[in-house]
Formats: structure tokens, C-alpha cells, sequence
């Protein structure tokens, strides 16, 4: 009988506060089969600040552009963040990282969609495109520096409308019911639904995980693909990466 | 004034080495390994001044002290604690290196033939000296810990290091090295040359100031012996707890010493005033200015008065010395202290340090300092130098260490940070503004 071959993966995620950081692990270990081992790391980074200037500079302004002062310095910072972040990611692992290995970036963009189609719109592109282009940028300085593709980790970008809660959502309503009602709620009337508080700040560690990530399962996994449009980048790469 | 230091295996620090400037920086994540440094470097500078021959470097003891008054600085933090380690040395065995030197501070991972080693590089307008001290696990000698010592020295002009060892040829449990000089033909300059090293290694304080301490709740048990003038950081204590008790004899012995520290006090608190004896309280008297009438004074008991207040005036006690020590080391020197005033604690530090000119050992005092405030670190903006982000690595749980030039710089060449290039005393320095620092900070960029 053939011997199943354990692959180890660092997945680091850059998220805006620990329940964040928990949900994307979830979220990464339910698309990820069982012949893979994971480790998940908290990194240090976080861009929470600078979307919150951004959207503070794009309705200052009036508009939201791509080339705005307020999206540039976004750019700027993330870069930072993930040259940070792969500096500390390498420090937790026990090999070299490599292009098997994850960074997610994450953040919260605090705005509620009304459906899921609205992920499609402008507006709801422009914050996932600018972390799009930090994260080339991020590639360009490092390949500038001769770094070399096998030492790169994967960078995937995940921006959610509006919180990782929508995640935990997705995995707790039941199959074949209408999730339509969770689209437009904003972020503490969806805390408020989910757990029973608005501020998850307030919520013991152990109720969290049985309220929320205790539906974060392989099971729903599906369910999360299908409602929430941003995690699918990310279900993916995971699942993608089981098979490599 | 020491211009590095290296650390091998001691605790989570497997190699590291930091070069010093005047006021230094350790920044970092919880557990990351910054106590860990400053306790490498006090544990150094105890086994140093374990080695002394007597209580003074190579004078016996009712001997006059070369280079006169300070000397009487040259006492180390330890000296006179009533400590008894359990099965170990004491302090009338201070030469012995035994197991609880060794065998709790190791590298838990390093291997059972790897040395603690520490090595350090200091100058003086004389000369310059290194010195490396390392411990091993050695079954040849009485306490299982072998002790090997290198010093090497140069008088100018002269550039090349004269070595001596101890321990090298032979195996010792001894710190012998400075008693084997003592008793050795070296030229008058060279012997003043390695005694005010051996002065300035064994003379590091490390402060971790702790408000009950500082108000006076908890007992002062140590066996303190007067000395005049008083030993500010030895007679102040690791976590203050002889702050109140120093305050008067300073203020008794020390006149100048004391009118600096109110001077800098009333800068930090315009309110204060002073401290003085008071007639009938068991404690002293603090004194503040609560009305526009300035002959109006009220007195104060040490518990009521604020916590940034009594952490500030043992910083401001230690830099208003006239002989500073050369090296203090102090922890989460921003506790209690309210953002604003963080500016005041910075400059103290500084003006103590003085230019690198400020006497024959270069800068009168060296500072290191940790903290986890984005506060202090802004005061750094224009020193990031002497900044080092500390970081543990979980594969072989060793602390990294890197200084925040570099991290910063390899930022701004990135485009991810606004920044710029100057040349400053002869080498190219990166620049960025407090506030862009700040926020690298509060991101998890640098610090985290």
C-alpha cells in the first residue's frame, strides 16, 4: 500500500483583529483536504488603518478612483505590510517558504452589498484591485532584489463586504434556506444576528467558536463558495494548492 | 563607552549582536526576546565584577581608587544584596562560576558542548579594549562550568590588540582574569586602561521601576551600607524600591545632583516642588505647588503622588547624576507616562548620554532601553540606527535582532514608504517623519 506523502503549508494571514485571523484560518482549512498539513500563523501586519483613511479619502473627495492619493497611499502601506509580512512568516517556518506557502490579505471593508451580484460593481472592485496591485508591486520589488519564484509565497488578496462575518454567515445558514437577507445587513446588526452581540470584542473566546467557527467545516465549504463571491479566490488557491 | 556587544546561547538569543550608540532602542513583539537581551548583558556585567579581585578593581581594599571620587560609582548593582543562591555562590565566593550561571540561561536547544559566550568591544580616548567571556559544561572542574576568558587591549597609537587569556590553557571555574592582571607587569597606562573597563562592564544597571516599589510599599531588605556620596543606581535598586530613601540622601549629600533632578522634575511636573524630610511621617515629604502663591507648598505621602510621576523622577535621579555609570539599561521606560511627557524622558536620556566627545570614555552615560510605545519609538525617528526590532524565530526558538534602518530603508527603496536619504556624520541615514514611523508601527510593519 502506497504511503499518502504529508505536505506542511504556512498559510500567515493579515487580518484586522483575532476573530478575523481565526474565520480565515477556518475558511482555509475547510477547502483543504486531510492529507495536507497546514499551519496557520497570525502575522503581525495589518492594513485596517489605511482602508479606513482610504474610504475617508474617497468620500472626502467625492469619488473613488484607482489612481487617487488616497488609493496610492493604500498601495504603499500594503506593500509594506507584505514585505513585513513574509519577513515574519519565513521566521515561523521550519523551511524555506515557498510558492506553496500563503499570505492572505485581508480586511474588512466595512461596506454591505445588496446582493451578491453587487460584488461585480465598480465600487466593490476598486478596494480588491488596489490590494491586487500592492500585491504585483509587492512581486516586482522582490523579484528587483533577486528573489527568485520558488521563494515567493502566494499573496491572494481577500477584501469582504462588509466582514469576514458574512464567511461564518454563509457556513452557518442552513443549505436550501434564502441567504439573500444577510447581503444588506451592516456589520453589527450582522454580529448582532450571528452572535447575539455587536461588538465581537464582548463575545468569550468559546463562544465564538461554538457560534461561529464551528460551522467553518468542509461541509460548508461549498456553501461558502456559492454565496460569498470574495472567499472564492481563495477556496480555490486552497483547494488548488491541496492538489499540487 | 562599548561600542558592541555579541551574545551567544544565552537564552533565546542563539547569536546576536547590537552596536551601540548612546540611547538604544529594543522594540518588539511579547516574547520576543528583548528582556532576554538587557538580562544578558546584566549577567555579563555580574560576572565581570565577579571577577574582581577585591572590592575595588585591582586596588585592595582601604586602597585609594584610581581616578578618584567616581570610583566610588564602581560598585555593581548586586553588591551588598543579601542573595545566597541555593547550592551555589555567594557573595563571599564571588569568583566561582557555578550552576546557576550556566545551566538556567543556556539555549535550551544548544547542543551540551556549545559555549555561552559573551564578547564586547569598548573605547576610551586612551585606547581600546575586547573582552570575551565564556562558559561551558566542562566535567574537569569542581562546579561542572568552565569559565574562559580573552581580553585583548591597545594604548594609542598602537592598533593591534596585546591578548591574554585565562582559562584557555588550562580549565578554571574562575572568573580569574582581572585578578591575574592585577598581579601581572602591565605598563601604568595599560593597567588604567583595562581597569576602567573592568569599571565600566562590572558598573551596569538594569532597572525595571515598578510603582509600589517606587512609592515605598514594599520593604527595602537589602544590606545597604552609606556610602558618600551616595550610589544613585545601586542605592535606587532593579525595581526602586530605595527610590525615597536615595531622594534624601541626595538631597543631603548631593546638592547639585538633587538641583538638577528638581530642575528636571519641574520641567516633567510644574507642579512639583521638591522632596524633603518630613517631621513626623515615616516617609518623605513631596512637595507640589497647588496655588498661584509660590511660597505656598503642600506636602504629599509618596502613595498618593502618580505613577509616571515617581517613574520619572527615578529617571530623572539617574541622569541628573554628576558620574553616571556607563551603561543603564532600563525596561518599558514609557509605563505610567503620558504620551507628551515621553518627549521629556527621551531628551533626559540624551542629555545624559552628552556628545560622543562628553568625556574620555566618549558619551558620559549609554542607555537601552525596550518598549512597546509607538510614543517613544517617534523620538527615534532621527536615530533609527540605534533601533532594533527583535523578533523570535519559532524554528530553533532563537531571537533575531535587526536594527530599523535597515528594515526602513529596504521600505522607502521599495516605494512603500515616503522617505529620504542624508548623509550624517559621515554615513548615508534614511529619514522618515515621525508620523509615517507611527503608522508603520500601529501596522504591524516594524515593532510587530
Amino acid at each position: 500500500m502506497e504511503e499518502a506523502t504529508v505536505l506542511t503549508r504556512y498559510v500567515g494571514t493579515i487580518a484586522d483583529g483575532a476573530t478575523d485571523h481565526q474565520a480565515l484560518h477556518a475558511s482555509v482549512r475547510s477547502a483543504v483536504p486531510d492529507r495536507e498539513s497546514l499551519i496557520a500563523i497570525r502575522l503581525g501586519q495589518t492594513i485596517r488603518d489605511q482602508v479606513n483613511e482610504f474610504g475617508r479619502g474617497c468620500s472626502t473627495a467625492g469619488r473613488r478612483w484607482f489612481c487617487d492619493t488616497p488609493a496610492e497611499r493604500l498601495r504603499q502601506r500594503v506593500v509594506a505590510a507584505l514585505i513585513a509580512a513574509m519577513d515574519e512568516l519565513q521566521s515561523h517556518a521550519h523551511r524555506a517558504i515557498g510558492p506553496r506557502d500563503l499570505i492572505v490579505l485581508s480586511t474588512d471593508s466595512e461596506q454591505s452589498l445588496r446582493s451578491r451580484q453587487a460584488s461585480l460593481e465598480d465600487h466593490s472592485v476598486l478596494l480588491p484591485a488596489i490590494l491586487m496591485r500592492a500585491t504585483e508591486e509587492f512581486y516586482e520589488r522582490r523579484v528587483g532584489w533577486g528573489y527568485q519564484r520558488d521563494v515567493l509565497p502566494l499573496v491572494v488578496p481577500f477584501v469582504t463586504f462588509p466582514s469576514i462575518d458574512l464567511v461564518v454567515a454563509a457556513a452557518k445558514v442552513p443549505a436550501g434556506e434564502s441567504f439573500a437577507h444577510w447581503y444588506g445587513l451592516r456589520p453589527r446588526q450582522m454580529k448582532r444576528e450571528l452572535y447575539g452581540v455587536e461588538d465581537l470584542r464582548l463575545l468569550p473566546a468559546i463562544e465564538f467558536g461554538e457560534r461561529g467557527l464551528a460551522h467553518i467545516t468542509r461541509e460548508a465549504c461549498g456553501a461558502i463558495y456559492q454565496r460569498v463571491p470574495a472567499a472564492r479566490p481563495l477556496l480555490r488557491i486552497a483547494g488548488w494548492l491541496s492538489s499540487s | 563607552m562599548f561600542e558592541w556587544f555579541s551574545i551567544e546561547n544565552y537564552r533565546t538569543h542563539v547569536q546576536t549582536r547590537i552596536e551601540l550608540g548612546p540611547v538604544n532602542l529594543l522594540i518588539g513583539a511579547n516574547n520576543a526576546g528583548k528582556s532576554n537581551l538587557l538580562a544578558a548583558l546584566r549577567h555579563f556585567s555580574r560576572l565581570a565584577a565577579r571577577g574582581r579581585p577585591d572590592a575595588r578593581i585591582f586596588g585592595g581594599a582601604g586602597q585609594a581608587s584610581p581616578g578618584g571620587p567616581e570610583e566610588d560609582e564602581s560598585v555593581g548593582q548586586d553588591e551588598g544584596v543579601d542573595e545566597q543562591p541555593p547550592g551555589g555562590a555567594g557573595p563571599r565566593d564571588r569568583r566561582s562560576v557555578v550552576d546557576i550561571d550556566f545551566f538556567p540561561h543556556r539555549h535550551r536547544l544548544a547542543s551540551q558542548t556549545t559555549p555561552m559566550a559573551w564578547r564586547c568591544s569598548w573605547v576610551h580616548r586612551r585606547g581600546r579594549v575586547e573582552y570575551e567571556l565564556e562558559l561551558a559544561e566542562d566535567e574537569r572542574v569542581a562546579t561542572r562550568v568552565a569559565c574562559r576568558e580573552r581580553l585583548g587591549f591597545a594604548l594609542y597609537p598602537r592598533k593591534a590588540l596585546k591578548w591574554v587569556t585565562s582559562g584557555v590553557e588550562t580549565p578554571t571555574h574562575l572568573v580569574a582574569l582581572q585578578g591575574r592582571l592585577a598581579s601581572s607587569d602591565l605598563a601604568p597606562g595599560e593597567e588604567e586602561l583595562v581597569t576602567r573597563f573592568f569599571k565600566d562592564l562590572a558598573t551596569c544597571y538594569c532597572f525595571d521601576l515598578q510603582p509600589a516599589f517606587l512609592r515605598g510599599q514594599v520593604a527595602d531588605t537589602r544590606r545597604i551600607v552609606d556610602a558618600d556620596p551616595p550610589r544613585i543606581p545601586w542605592e535606587l535598586g532593579v525595581e526602586g524600591v530605595g527610590l525615597q530613601r536615595t531622594l534624601l540622601r541626595v538631597r543631603a549629600k548631593e546638592q547639585r545632583t538633587f538641583d538638577n533632578f528638581r530642575a528636571a522634575m519641574e520641567r516633567f511636573e510644574p507642579s512639583f516642588r521638591g522632596v524633603k524630610d518630613h517631621p513626623t511621617w515615616e516617609y518623605p515629604a513631596w512637595q507640589f505647588r497647588l496655588t498661584p502663591d509660590a511660597q505656598r507648598f503642600d506636602d504629599f505621602p509618596p502613595y498618593v503622588v502618580s505613577d509616571g510621576v515617581l517613574r520619572a523622577a527615578a529617571v530623572a535621579l539617574l541622569t541628573s547624576m554628576r558620574n553616571p555609570p556607563a551603561l543603564i539599561l532600563l525596561e518599558e521606560v514609557e509605563n505610567g507616562v503620558n504620551q507628551r511627557n515621553l518627549a521629556s524622558f527621551l531628551a533626559w536620556l540624551r542629555q545624559a548620554a552628552g556628545p560622543s566627545d562628553a568625556s574620555d570614555r566618549g558619551h558620559n552615560t549609554q542607555f537601552v532601553l525596550t518598549s512597546h510605545s509607538a510614543g517613544v519609538l517617534r523620538e527615534f525617528s532621527e536615530h533609527l540606527r540605534h533601533v532594533f526590532h527583535v523578533r523570535l524565530h519559532s524554528h530553533g526558538y532563537h531571537s533575531v535582532i535587526r536594527d530599523l534602518e535597515s528594515i526602513v530603508s529596504a521600505l522607502v527603496d521599495a516605494g512603500a514608504l515616503p522617505g529620504e536619504y542624508e548623509d550624517s556624520q559621515g554615513r548615508r541615514a534614511v529619514r522618515v517623519t515621525p508620523g509615517d514611523l507611527t503608522e508603520l508601527w500601529f501596522g504591524g510593519s516594524i515593532g510587530g
